[in-house]
């Protein structure tokens, strides 16, 4: 790298100086409509955000920042853990899994297009992240994955209707200080029930 | 003429002191990108990319530093070698960091890009090669400091607590976004730097801005030691 002091003489002219600002201001008018805007927010005027994969990023922000909200404003909301029925044959698999805080872990079945899958999970007591989803084998690089839910509990069940063929189940992540043990039961059609590494 | 400088010095000085406190946050991870991290899993390259990019134009300590950089750079060839040196010190820390999980105090990064930024502004006033005997090359000066904020980005990432799904390419993405952004902030600031160039005003008070980048870059560096003893880093 030369460096000097004094400004050589061919420096570029204000007129390719104006002309090159005003294609920033263009550009940075661009980028900040096409790609901040629905990467921070949950609006996508041009659609080039869902095409890019980030109107995805902008709208679970808008999501996670209405949760806070809600969390404050209904202060902590103590939920009860529902009584779920976590014994009897209408179980075929149990797993027990115990995450460490800010620990996360995948617990996925594979299914066939329109099966039914039953599950229920209760937590030792505290609450965890969790988001239901699934997706196809070999999925696209940027494939958003199929979404059955999401949220925060101590405790859910019910039905899972494959969307498609793939594997379909739990996305966990602990975000309490402490440990925090998951069991969980299924029962139903699946092939198989695993964890994800 | 002299004292109107130190005015001005001055009074910008002031402002950047309230200003600090309110970007402070500029640097460190967002709740909104790290919760979209943490419920997201496997490959998302644009996401990644913008990310990177994100930190890159809105690190203020960063864009400092390629003001210094660029103040007595004047052709487009020069500023290759920078960014192309820059670009692979910190792509080696950055990758390797992330994947041997090389975690490094954020303040202690911080305040190591804020002695980048004086160390510049030294340069830039021929402290090196007038007052001491000793001129560091800047090239391997461009690298070593490439190399320290590589470990920033890294210690950063790891704080995004990635999943396995995808964290290659996810890295890779956000490595590149970095040079995108990098390059975005630097046409900005190139076109900025021209105009004053043609100006009489560049040749009068280069001494002065230089100053000033000398100060804000030691403000960076006592605020990053203040942040090292006083908060605990998350």
């Amino acid at each position: 790298m030369q460096q000097q002091d004094e400004p050589p003489d061919d420096l570029p002219s204000v007129r390719l100086l104006a002309w090159l600002s005003l294609c920033a201001l263009l550009l940075a008018a661009f980028i900040g409509v096409a790609v901040v805007l629905p990467a921070e927010t949950d609006r996508d005027p041009t659609g080039l955000g869902r095409v890019l994969g980030i109107a995805e990023m902008g709208r679970i922000k808008v999501a996670l920042a209405n949760e806070a909200v809600a969390e404050v404003k209904e202060g902590a909301r103590a939920k009860t853990s529902e009584a779920t029925q976590l014994t009897g044959s209408r179980w075929r698999d149990s797993m027990t899994i115990t995450l460490q805080p800010s620990q996360g872990i995948e617990v996925k079945m594979s299914m066939r297009t329109a099966e039914t899958a039953r599950y229920a999970w209760t937590t030792d007591g505290g609450e965890v992240y969790f988001n239901m989803h699934g997706e196809p084998p070999n999925p696209p690089k940027d494939y958003a994955a199929h979404r059955y839910g999401k949220g925060t509990s101590a405790a859910e069940s019910g039905e899972l209707v494959a969307a498609f063929d793939g594997v379909h189940g739990w996305f966990w992540r602990n975000r309490t200080e402490q440990p925090i043990t998951i069991t969980l039961r299924t029962g139903g059609e699946y092939l198989v029930l695993k964890e994800l590494k | 003429m002299r004292s109107a400088t130190s005015m001005r010095t001055r009074a910008l000085l002031l402002l950047l002191a309230v200003a600090l406190p309110s970007v402070a946050y500029a640097h460190g991870v967002t709740a909104g990108d790290k919760g979209y991290i943490m419920e997201t899993f496997g490959t998302r390259i644009v996401p990644f990319m913008y990310l990177g990019a994100k930190h890159m134009v809105t690190g203020y300590d960063h864009l400092l530093f390629l003001v210094g950089v660029i103040f007595y750079l004047y052709r487009l060839k020069d500023i290759g070698v920078y960014v192309t040196l820059f670009a692979v010190g910190h792509s080696i820390t950055l990758i390797a960091g992330v994947l041997m999980g090389v975690q490094v105090n954020a303040f202690v990064i911080d305040a190591v890009i804020g002695a980048s930024v004086i160390y510049k502004a030294l340069d830039n006033l021929s402290v090196f090669s007038r007052w001491l005997r000793y001129e560091p090359n800047p090239r391997t000066a461009t690298v070593v400091f490439g190399l320290c904020h590589g470990l920033g980005l890294a210690t950063k990432m790891l704080d995004f607590e990635l999943g396995k799904a995808g964290l290659l390419e996810n890295l890779l993405a956000f490595n590149v976004g970095v040079e995108v952004g990098q390059f975005l902030a630097l046409c900005v600031i190139l076109i900025a730097m021209s105009f004053w160039r043609r100006s009489a005003s560049f040749v009068r008070y280069a001494t002065a801005a230089n100053v000033l980048l000398l100060m804000s870059g030691v403000a960076l560096v006592i605020y990053q030691v203040n942040g090292y003893f006083t908060a605990s880093p998350t």
